[in-house]
């Protein structure tokens, strides 16, 4: 199984950056061979591990021919993880790239990723908290989709423009990309407003729609963001860790039903 | 504030775009069943100051058993209740355990006033539920008349689409008690319940 997946939210400060950093740590654990792409200008996911220290370049310095893509994908010292980032150093770049004026080097970065990504058995994509062309690519080369959401007014509210963005690129760009669910990456417990909205969502979604396994919140999220390590390397942190471990778990079932589900349709195409 | 989002249109187009695009999930996956409500706790230290990233190639450790990963059974060692020395901390850890197992979303125990012993989680005040529970407790005892089923003792009520409450009454000699959780409406919560109301009497008998 070879699957690429974003992490992918409208709105900022839900979780994606830790999501995809822990959910991929949780897989690498289990023993798929995983690459994380810090698909966000702003260098988040990188920068919360410390990975810049080790390659400035990244898939934009591959893609004008200045490096070699193996020398942009940092491996990790301890698990089948490896990590690469954008690259992106300079303002023009960026705005170039997330408002679409290098369309050339857009459809670039997407063959690139679907390169590299053939060697992994899951490619995680932290995205950024935008609509823009940048994200529409790096959505386009993804089969599935997660998104994380707290259980905040503002984030249950920024969600249509994402899914309008996702609806139009399986009409016009990928007809396989599909939603794999809704993931709690930061719920608190012990916040009756946060679980009277959690029900709120339940209610008015599709039965299936949440992951089973959400993740509590905790203030040693803060304390792995000080440190540039994932959660699990922490003491203390079990819960988080199977958490997440449960939560990489439900992902690959997810992801089997997916591929099970598209087996099934093709058998339909052939028949009919 | 809820029912501004409740009627909000964002809500509803949300509601039909995922539908639309969510993956077909099948019947033998969980559905919302929520694990593991009890939040983490204590202090931490970092276990190892290792960055995650250097120049070395990985070594890849063996593959896990996917069977390993599944749900665990309902299993609760004595010795797992019994980490302090006060009863309504050890019963806390059972219940504790109980929705970590399970997949509920809280826990309380009451005594027959309503009064409460314990609880875990509770969505609203501890008192508030134990009370509750003892009412729904005397609805169990009214079962017998109106409907001639002797055996009755739980009772399960919808509190909206999604969950349910659910009271199961035992007895300590001839003294009732009454277990109330919460839970998707999705589980089977009847074998938990049943399995952890022996280990409760167990430890209230003490």
């Amino acid at each position: 199984m070879s699957s690429i997946i974003s992490i992918s939210s409208h709105k900022g400060g839900v979780g994606k950056t830790v999501a995809t950093l822990n959910l991929g740590v949780s897989l690498a654990k289990a023993g798929h061979k995983v690459l994380l792409i810090d698909g966000d200008p702003q260098g988040s996911l990188s920068m919360s591990v410390d990975m810049k220290k080790k390659s400035k370049a990244g898939l934009c310095q591959v893609i004008s021919n200045k490096v070699r893509p193996e020398d942009v994908v940092v491996d990790a010292q301890k698990l089948p993880l490896s990590m690469v980032h954008l690259g992106i150093d300079s303002p023009l770049d960026l705005f170039r790239l997330t408002h679409g004026t290098k369309t050339k080097e857009l459809k670039s970065l997407l063959k690139l990723i679907q390169a590299i990504s053939q060697a992994y058995d899951f490619t995680l994509i932290d995205t950024a908290n935008n609509v823009g062309s940048l994200n529409a690519v790096l959505l386009s080369c993804s089969n599935s989709v997660i998104i994380p959401i707290t259980c905040k007014s503002n984030s249950v509210r920024s969600l249509p423009l994402l899914l309008k963005l996702l609806t139009r690129i399986k009409a016009k760009l990928n007809t396989k990309i599909a939603l794999l669910g809704l993931m709690l990456p930061m719920l608190n417990v012990n916040n009756p407003y946060e679980l009277e909205i959690l029900t709120i969502l339940r209610e008015a979604f599709p039965r299936g729609t949440f992951f089973s396994t959400f993740v509590p919140f905790s203030p040693l999220f803060d304390k792995a963001d000080v440190k540039a390590a994932p959660i699990s390397f922490f003491a203390g942190a079990e819960d988080i860790q199977t958490a997440y471990d449960k939560l990489s778990f439900e992902v690959i079932q997810r992801l089997e039903n997916q591929l099970k589900g598209l087996e099934d349709d093709e058998y339909l195409e052939k028949l009919f | 504030m809820t029912n501004i989002l409740k009627n909000s249109s964002e809500l509803t187009e949300s509601a039909k775009l995922i539908s639309d695009l969510l993956i077909h999930i099948s019947e033998s996956l969980p559905y919302d069943v929520f694990h593991d409500v009890c939040p983490p706790g204590g202090q931490s230290e970092v276990v190892e100051n290792v960055p995650l990233f250097a120049d070395t190639f990985p070594q890849p450790p063996a593959r896990q058993e996917k069977e390993k990963r599944d749900q665990p059974v309902a299993v609760v060692e004595d010795r797992d209740i019994s980490d302090s020395g006060f009863m309504g901390d050890k019963l806390e850890n059972l219940l504790a355990k109980l929705c970590q197992q399970s997949g509920f979303q809280s826990a309380t125990v009451a005594d027959e006033q309503g009064l409460p012993i314990g609880g875990v989680n509770t969505p609203v005040d501890l008192n508030v539920l134990a009370a509750f529970s003892s009412v729904l407790g005397g609805v169990i005892d009214k079962v017998p008349y109106f409907l001639e089923q002797h055996n009755a003792n739980n009772i399960s009520v919808d509190i909206n689409y999604v969950d349910k409450a659910v009271v199961q009454k035992f007895l300590i000699g001839e003294v009732p008690f009454f277990l109330l959780i919460i839970c998707s409406q999705d589980i089977d919560e009847r074998a938990y319940i049943e399995l952890f109301s022996d280990q409760i009497t167990r430890l209230l008998k003490r």
